[in-house]
Formats: C-alpha cells, structure tokens, sequence
C-alpha cells in the first residue's frame, strides 16, 4: 500500500485492517476512506480541547480492532464481486473504443447504414415519368401473411406493347417484418402464374413472371414482381409462391380499357 | 444516484450488451453461428423449417448444404456464416442435384422409403447414355459416381473440370426393401 499521504499515526492501524480484505485493488481506497474517518474523528476530539497526541491515541482506541473492522471491509468487498466489476468496466470500455474505431471508419469510408431506407424503403418503379396513356394502374390485391412477412401491394401497373402484341403486368410490393434481422423474402425463382386462359408463367420460359429477391433492407423491403407477355385479354392473373403457397390474383382490364 | 457495485456491473453488462447489439445491427445483422444462418434463410425464403439433407465443402468456393422441408429441395451455397446463394432444386419429393465436393458426381434425395436407387443419365452433348448404382448415405439418400468415359465440352475428365449447371437429362428408379420399384422420375 502505497501511504506516503497518510498520517503516520494510522499508518499500523490501516495497514493491519486493509491487509485483511482480499481485493486487492479495493486497498488503497479503502485506507483512503480509513484515514479520513480517522482525521475527522481526532479533529472532532481536538475541538474539544485534547491535544494531538491524545487525541490520537482515543482515536484509535474508539477505531477498535483492525483485524475485526479490515474482516468486516472483507465481507463487504468480496474478491469475486469486485473481479466481475473490473472485468465489466474493460468490457465496456473495449466495446466503446472498438465503436467508436469502427464508426468513425464507417464515417470516414461513408459506409454508414441507409436506416432510412430500411424503415421505408422507395418503390422499385417509379411510373411518373411515363404517359398517363402508356399505362394503365390495376387494384391492388389485399395484403397478406407469409412466414415472418406481411406482404403488401402497393402497385399494379398494366401496359401493353402493341407492336408485340403483348401485354405486361408490374407490380411492387412492400414486405415488413418485426424480426429486423431479417432481409426481404425471397421471390425469383419461386414464383409462378396462370392466367384465366390457362397460360403458364415461369421464371426461366417465356412467358415470364420473375420477381426480385431479397435486398439488404431490415424491416422493411420494396420488392417486385414482374409478369411479361400476357396474349389476348385474361380477365386474371394469379401469382403464386410455389413453397410459401399463396397466391395473388390481379384482375386485368377488359376491352377497351384494356388497350391503354 | 449513488449506484453500488452490483448496480454498476449490472449497468456495465447492459451497456456492453447494447454497443453489441447495435453494432450487429449496423454490421446488417450477419448470422453468428451456422444454426443460426440457415434458420434466417429458412424464414427469407418463406420455408418454416428446414431440415438437411447432407452438407458438403465445394472445393474453393465455400459449402453447399441441401435442404429440405416437405417435398421440396434447396441448395444452399454459404461461405463462413455467409449465404451466397439459395436456389430450389427439386420439388415433388425427389431431388437429382450435382454433387459440389466430386465434379462428376450426382446426389439424389427422396423423402420415400428408398432402400437402393439407380439413374441413367447423359451429358447432352454425348452420345452415350449410362446406368449408375447408387451408393447409399443413409436416409434415403444416394450418391451416383460419374462414370469413367464421362467427359466436360473440352474433352478433359469430367471429375476434373468444374460441374456446369443443367447439362443432364436423368432417369432415377428408387427401390424398396424387397427390390419393388417405387418410383420413377425423369428430368
């Protein structure tokens, strides 16, 4: 214990009480806290007329047993508590300078996360540059649950290609989640269709349905589906998930209205 | 507030847990452990469960695991705790797949009670056709290896070239204890 501070005249009695607890880190606060007792204690008594030496020694006299008082410190600092505080205060202070060598990285490389982007992410197609005329926006079917997702869409658009003679259905959709850790569901190469006219729609063979796979938002994702050459005029579309099993229809313009 | 020691290692574990926390979040959530990484594929890809079918290293690319919920067949292609790639392979029960850990090889999966299986198979630029036991890896799972005369477009060893996808058209008979023929799939 390093007491070159301290009176001479505690010096045996703390050493003695210290020396009983066992966490050794705690010592020289402890004989810190001792002495000052100890100094109030003698200029208490000195107000009253003792002189130093006498003083003193009542002091020490009314401190009682150091051995008693340093093992009742002991039960009060016990070596597995104090342990577990240090180790906690390294932690905390590992983790924050790791953070913040780590954020200011981040900021530095401007590779900070788009939170924004995750609560609300845009659209994937934005139809505001185009003719009101070159297309044609649908009702959305109801939302739904899949899994750890509700889905909903936000967007159906139908257009057709007159020179093709095809039409095309896009439609963007909203997935949201409470599990933040997890991306956006997966579409591609699960989805499927079947129109009222009994066509066929896949991912790899025209004519084509696709969809968007997960991107890295959390909470929220934008997704689409995509469904291209549609012939003649089927009054529906369904869309299907063909392992999460739900299916979507899209009602489609009929007649005239078809032809936007 | 005077916070006593207790208190305070209690503070200090909860802001440690929080700065983690946060900073796992920031990282976008990675899986920590592989347990962990297919149950979030899982859930992404909308499947409740999965249960594996086998897992196998591809040779300087990472791991492939196959998956299966239901009837329905998936191949993962993670590296450490990333997912690369998820793809369905089989549907209906049955999945034929080529085997990532021998270039050559095929694996094929059921969910019936298949004691023995066999495939005829050919690459579609060769003439010949061949006929392969199965060597069985135990729930109802079997690994076809590539026959020797089995060569890539260029003409090397087909076991020494990388396996390109979608090249084979394959005939799978499975068989039940007694040697009855329980299914037969073509693709």
């Amino acid at each position: 214990m390093k007491d070159q501070w301290m009176d001479p005249a505690w010096r045996g009695w703390c050493g003695t009480a210290v020396e009983q607890v066992r966490f050794r880190p705690d010592h020289a606060a402890i004989a810190r806290e001792l002495a000052a007792h100890l100094e109030d204690h003698r200029a208490d008594l000195e107000r009253l007329g003792y002189d130093r030496s006498l003083a003193t020694e009542r002091t020490l006299r009314a401190m009682g047993d150091p051995v008693a008082v340093g093992r009742a410190l002991d039960r009060a600092h016990k070596p597995a508590l104090g342990w577990l505080w240090k180790a906690s205060r390294w932690l905390v202070m590992l983790v924050l300078a790791v953070g913040l060598l780590t954020g200011c990285s981040a900021v530095w490389n401007r590779q900070l996360p788009d939170v924004a982007a995750w609560l609300d992410p845009e659209l994937v197609h934005s139809w505001e540059a185009y003719q009101p005329q070159s297309f044609q926006r649908l009702t959305c079917p109801p939302p739904f649950r899949t899994g750890a997702y509700t889905i909903e869409v936000e967007q159906v658009v139908y257009y057709r290609e007159e020179e093709l003679r095809r039409g095309n259905l896009s439609i963007d959709l909203r997935s949201r989640t409470l599990k933040f850790w997890l991306e956006g569901p997966a579409l591609g190469e699960n989805l499927e269709a079947v129109d009222s006219n009994g066509v066929r729609y896949t991912w790899y063979q025209y004519p084509y349905v696709g969809g968007s796979g997960p991107n890295d938002g959390h909470f929220q994702n934008a997704m689409w589906i995509s469904v291209s050459g549609t012939e003649g005029t089927p009054a529906w579309i369904d869309i299907s998930h063909r392992t999460a099993g739900w299916t979507i229809r899209v009602e489609l313009p009929q007649g005239e209205e078809g032809t936007p | 507030m005077r916070l006593n020691r207790k208190q305070k290692i209690v503070r200090n574990l909860l802001v440690a847990a929080l700065c983690l926390i946060l900073a796992w979040v920031w990282a976008g959530c990675p899986p920590l452990t592989r347990g962990m990484m297919l149950r979030q594929a899982a859930r992404e890809n909308l499947v409740p469960v999965w249960e594996q079918v086998c897992d196998e290293p591809w040779p300087d690319r990472g791991r492939v695991v196959y998956l299966r919920c239901g009837g329905d067949y998936w191949q993962l292609w993670y590296k450490g705790m990333e997912v690369v790639r998820t793809d369905l392979r089989g549907t209906g029960g049955i999945m034929v797949a080529p085997s990532r850990e021998t270039a050559g090889d095929l694996l094929a999966a059921t969910n019936l009670d298949a004691a023995s299986a066999e495939i005829t198979w050919n690459i579609r630029w060769q003439e010949e056709t061949w006929t392969v036991a199965g060597e069985p890896l135990g729930d109802a799972l079997f690994r076809f290896p590539a026959p020797e005369g089995l060569t890539a477009k260029d003409g090397t060893r087909l076991r020494d070239s990388v396996w390109p996808e979608r090249i084979f058209d394959y005939t799978l008979r499975l068989y039940g204890n007694t040697g009855e023929l329980l299914e037969e799939v073509s693709g």
